[in-house]
């Protein structure tokens, strides 16, 4: 039977000395810590009960970390099921701590790779029990065979079927209440109090991976451009600008690495990463277009880097497929093969297509955009700023036939969509149990009301 | 690697045995040691950073001089003693020795700090200390009063109670492995009443909270006896068997009814209905009040009122009935025992003046007078950070001539210091601790050589001993040996009393205190002047001028006369610390985080705060300035900031309050303290 952490929530005082115990045991540089302790109702709101919980990694059957690394940085110990992370051959692409929901690997700065817990994997090998599950005051933490699947959609935990060994116990105590005064504590009503809940940050900001919002960006605007080609008198394509994309698009999607001279590692994983694909069909697409554009300008390279071009953008959003979305329009406006198809239209100047692309787009944007509860003021000018660049100016000039504006309408497309590209990266959710409990206490207070 | 037995001898209820394993010299991990049936999974987050506590790079590691400017430069040993010896006998020939005030508080527990007090007293031939406690005085005479003694059923009795009432005691934080047997308590049944302005993790699982106004505790548990009284829920024949002065106690509640009390602490007159039944009705109850609350200038009358409650249920003496308050039954090496020894003596030898009451320490040293104090010298304490009002005390200290302090930080007493002495930590020196909780008599072992140029206390005062003029044989003789050797002696020698124990047998584990009595009090022998429990205690009005019975005395006017303090202030301690040691550590700022102040969100709404804001905390004795923790956790018109963040780390709360004593046994009221919160208008 696999062995795997068991918690009890009723036992946990959230005394954090699991977090201390496995700093001693792993000498990990505080702040980072492998394994954190989550509060359900931290801030106590009267008539609901509250819960601590001690998560680091549960070494899942399934890990989606290891599927999605695209450097092979993780494997799994064949004798105690451990998921192991190589420092030595992890890339620093951070797209682990997108794919794990349960928050666990953990990037560090300043060695520019990612480290997480390692279950203590040499004392299991010398019959011991991980550091944290030893020394835990309480004995809320153990270590055991894991024997019921409990811990699936268990509160704060994800619903993902990954089989993490991890066994919780007494879930219910979250509901365990003791007959008190609310209004000892508070004359607030509810929507008050709702609104003292903070939401917890969310790991993906666009400002911070702007390199993948350039890249990507870059890759649409190359494929419709090439893809454009096909159609008679597009704007051709100037090789010496396509080759300074292609260098920049490498450029970018190397050097945001922790580790950039690790970077051919990427391709390692192409059987289950979709980093790893992406990466290859970047490589691929690069290779057949420069061929096509400074070595021979047969159509066959042309039709070949454009199916490249749409498996590459394919493979784009298959990355993000490990993200939740923030948005509910069955598609982003900002999707890459809409953008594409978009740019496309726009050098092949065929009119109908650009509307009717910009036109879904512009339905897709707004839509979204009428689900978003609260805007600020600049986040409004933004957004008006973006559908008029991106939408309305491409439109008009297309509609209208205005010819002469053809450069304008391009250039304020192009700034228009890069707008929207920052915004999608925005409106990626990595789901983690912090996350989870929030939501659980959300609902739970709405429930009341 | 070698792993082995010891204990912590941090001032913590748990006193949790562990073992160290240690590899090349060095402390490089903990484990548990489930020998002790009261800490049986292992130590908390404190113990645990030990391992970065022992190998820390800030540790002081050599002695230190203070340069003009306030940096310190390392200076060598024999330039330290060298300036402290001039010092001391300078100051000695000039003022008397009575001009040196020594300065010792519970930063380590252990029998060799009795080798400090031999050396002021016989070498030095005299010293100013304090009297006095910071902790649990008011508490634990309260509890001598009534009971005769402090002692109380072994942690794991807790188990068998069918009510558990944790009193203004946060166990989930102070004393994290009583919730052990708290929780299988509650598993087997058990119901569990909270009492607390706050709403603590310790309330987790309880099944009635209740959140009075702090300070009022008293009250509460008046209207509570009113209520079991009126009832007919008190224990008849315990009490004609056991109970002294039931008559006039039950007269002196009669008009304590609900209504009075609740309008005092307001508590929903239901609420206390409610705890009155349970309490009332259920039984076996232990009954656990924390130490926060007799920090009050009324704390040792509210501890009493508390008591007769357990007093007047007859929850004494059996199985899960219990006063848990403190168990002083493995301090068996000591003479007198706490309250007792903290008094002044009511007739001064002339060699010690016992005259500075720690509560009021920095007033009462600026007001020494013939001799006026002229040096101080501090071990094992941090009083800048921990005694009351911060401001002055440094006035004190920043008064004297000469300040010398033994540390292996620097805290924010070592850098008032001229000369700074590098402090053992507990891992170089082999001691032998009791615990105020647990029942168990332990060894903390030394593990490794001291580390850089560290050298105990017993080295450093053998060594100025000699500096002043004694022989090396007349220092062996009046202090010990400063060797392993010197150090093993002096334990057996304490250890001959008791043939049950031997330090062989401590390096096995904990060992029993002799002579335990696993459930107190079974015997119905209570040391009191009646012979009985003294619900009405003459010795409390002939020595501390209170009330013979338990009453309701109102705190003192903490708001000195305005209104422009309408906050109670708490301080209570966390787990994240013991008092001011621990906060810095890198792996304990990882949890702890900055310092903060918890504000409920009522009052926050008024002073227009949100969480995260930086806050002033003022009052007319100081002010500090924290991030605001908005949060449901505080009842409305308590602010808490958890004590023990140093002036360094950017909060010392005792800036806030105010040094004066309780009511009875010279502890400290610094929880009579009231502050207004403000936001910090971007000049944070």
């Amino acid at each position: 039977m696999e062995q795997g952490f068991i918690f009890d929530y009723a036992k946990c005082v959230g005394c954090h000395a699991c977090m201390v115990a496995c700093y001693a045991e792993n000498s990990t540089q505080p702040p980072l810590s492998w394994r954190q302790v989550n509060t359900f109702n931290g801030k106590k709101i009267p008539g609901h009960g509250f819960l601590h919980q001690s998560l680091a990694c549960n070494h899942c059957l399934d890990a989606p970390c290891l599927k999605a690394c695209p450097a092979v940085a993780y494997t799994r110990d064949s004798v105690t099921g451990a998921v192991i992370h190589h420092a030595e051959r992890c890339i620093g692409c951070k797209y682990c701590t997108w794919a794990c929901p349960f928050d666990t690997p953990k990037f560090n700065i300043s060695k520019g790779v990612v480290e997480k817990c390692n279950f203590c994997n040499s004392r299991l090998k010398d019959g011991g029990i991980p550091a944290c599950a030893e020394l835990c005051p309480t004995g809320a933490l153990s270590f055991g065979p894991i024997t019921v699947e409990r811990s699936v959609g268990n509160i704060g935990l994800s619903y993902q079927v990954i089989r993490p060994q991890l066994n919780t116990l007494r879930d219910e105590v979250s509901n365990s209440l003791p007959q008190m005064d609310t209004a000892a504590t508070t004359s607030l009503p509810m929507d008050d109090v709702v609104k003292q809940l903070v939401e917890p940050s969310h790991k993906i900001h666009s400002f911070d991976e702007w390199p993948l919002v350039l890249f990507t960006f870059i890759a649409s605007a190359m494929s419709g451009w090439l893809a454009a080609q096909l159609i008679e008198g597009a704007l051709p394509v100037n090789r010496w600008v396509f080759g300074f994309l292609i260098a920049i698009g490498a450029m970018l999607s190397t050097f945001h690495l922790g580790k950039p001279f690790r970077a051919a590692r990427a391709l390692l994983h192409v059987r289950t990463s979709w980093l790893s694909r992406e990466i290859l069909l970047f490589g691929l697409f690069s290779v057949l277009s420069l061929a096509y554009l400074f070595v021979s300008s047969h159509n066959v390279w042309l039709i070949a880097s454009v199916f490249v071009a749409v498996l590459m953008l394919g493979a784009i959003e298959m990355v993000y497929s490990v993200t939740t979305k923030a948005y509910s329009t069955p598609l982003h406006s900002a999707n890459t093969i809409l953008t594409a198809l978009a740019f496309a239209a726009i050098f092949a100047s065929a009119t109908s297509i650009v509307v009717v692309t910009l036109a879904a787009k512009a339905i897709l944007y707004l839509l979204r955009k009428a689900n978003v509860r609260t805007m600020s003021a600049m986040y409004s000018l933004t957004s008006l700023v973006r559908f008029i660049l991106g939408c309305f100016v491409p439109m008009v000039v297309f509609a209208f036939g205005h010819s002469q504006y053809y450069w304008a309408a391009l250039a304020s497309f192009a700034l228009g969509e890069l707008i929207d590209r920052f915004d999608y990266y925005n409106d990626l959710r990595v789901e983690t149990p912090t996350h989870n409990l929030y939501k659980s206490l959300l609902s739970r207070l709405k429930r009341v009301k | 690697m070698e792993i082995y037995n010891t204990a912590c001898p941090r001032n913590c209820y748990s006193t949790c045995s562990f073992k160290v394993v240690v590899d090349g010299g060095k402390v490089i991990n903990v484990k548990p040691n489930p020998n002790n049936a009261a800490t049986p999974e292992g130590v908390c987050l404190k113990g645990i950073s030990y391992v970065e506590r022992a190998n820390s790079p800030d540790r002081i590691l050599f002695p230190h001089k203070r340069n003009p400017d306030g940096s310190f430069s390392r200076i060598s040993w024999d330039e330290a003693y060298s300036i402290i010896t001039q010092k001391l006998i300078h100051f000695r020939k000039e003022y008397g020795a009575q001009s040196v005030l020594f300065y010792a508080a519970s930063g380590m527990s252990g029998l060799l700090n009795e080798i400090s007090g031999r050396f002021w007293r016989k070498i030095y031939g005299g010293a100013t200390t304090v009297y006095g406690n910071l902790c649990w005085p008011a508490g634990l005479e309260a509890t001598r009063l009534t009971l005769g003694e402090n002692k109380h059923n072994v942690p794991w009795d807790l188990e068998n109670a069918k009510l558990i009432v944790l009193w203004g005691k946060n166990s989930s934080e102070s004393n994290i492995q009583e919730m052990i047997p708290i929780g299988k308590a509650v598993d087997n049944g058990a119901k569990l009443i909270v009492v607390d302005p706050r709403r603590t993790d310790s309330s987790q699982r309880a099944h009635l909270l209740i959140q009075p106004k702090p300070s009022t505790d008293g009250a509460l548990a008046l209207a509570v006896a009113h209520l079991l009284i009126k009832n007919g829920w008190v224990d008849t024949d315990f009490i004609a068997q056991n109970v002294s002065g039931y008559e006039q106690f039950a007269s002196s509640v009669k008009d304590c009814n609900p209504q009075w009390a609740s309008a005092i602490c307001d508590v929903p007159v239901d609420f206390i209905h409610k705890l009155a039944e349970a309490i009332g009705t259920i039984k076996p109850m232990t009954l656990i009040p924390g130490y926060g609350m007799q920090r009050y200038s009324n704390g040792g009358q509210t501890t009493r009122c508390l008591l007769a409650l357990s007093v007047l249920t007859g929850n004494i003496g059996k199985p899960g009935a219990c006063w848990h308050y403190a168990n002083l039954q493995s301090y068996v090496f000591d003479d007198v025992l706490e309250p007792l020894c903290y008094y002044p003596p009511s007739t001064p030898d002339g060699i010690i003046r016992r005259s500075i009451a720690t509560a009021r320490l920095g007033a009462d040293m600026l007001a020494q007078d013939n001799p006026p104090l002229k040096m101080v010298w501090v071990e094992r304490g941090n009083p800048i950070t921990q005694n009351p009002n911060t401001s002055k005390v440094l006035e004190a200290f920043r008064k004297l001539e000469f300040r010398v302090v033994v540390e292996q930080f620097f805290t924010d007493t070592a850098l008032e210091a001229d000369i700074v002495l590098p402090a053992k930590n507990m891992f170089e020196q082999t001691d032998i601790i009791g615990s105020y909780w647990n029942p168990y008599v332990q060894l903390v072992q030394k593990v490794v050589e001291p580390a850089g140029e560290v050298k105990t206390e017993v080295t450093i005062y053998h060594r100025l001993a000699q500096d002043l003029g004694f022989t090396k044989e007349q220092a062996d003789q009046v202090l010990i040996p400063p060797t392993d050797q010197g150090v093993t002696d002096f334990l057996n020698g304490k250890l001959s009393a008791f043939p049950q124990l031997s330090l062989e047998q401590l390096k096995q584990g904990p060992v029993l205190a002799p002579g335990l009595e696993e459930i107190a009090f079974t015997d119905g022998v209570f040391r009191t002047p009646s012979g009985k429990i003294e619900l009405y205690s003459q010795q409390a009005a002939d020595s501390w001028g209170v009330n013979p019975l338990p009453s309701y005395d109102v705190g003192v006017d903490a708001t000195e006369g305005s209104n422009a303090y309408p906050l109670y202030l708490m301080s209570p301690n966390t787990k994240n610390r013991i008092h001011s040691q621990f906060g810095n550590l890198s792996v304990v700022k990882m949890v702890a985080g900055e310092p903060v102040a918890l504000i409920n969100p009522d009052d926050a709404r008024e002073r227009g705060i949100a969480n995260g804001d930086r806050v002033r905390v003022y009052n007319s004795r100081g002010e500090v300035v924290v991030t605001a923790d908005v949060t449901f956790a505080n009842r409305k018109g308590c602010v808490t900031i958890p004590n023990g963040w140093w002036r360094t780390q950017g909060c010392s709360v005792n800036l806030l309050s105010e040094g004066r004593e309780t009511d009875m046994g010279h502890g400290t009221a610094f929880h009579d303290n009231k502050v207004e919160v403000e936001k910090l208008n971007g000049k944070a």
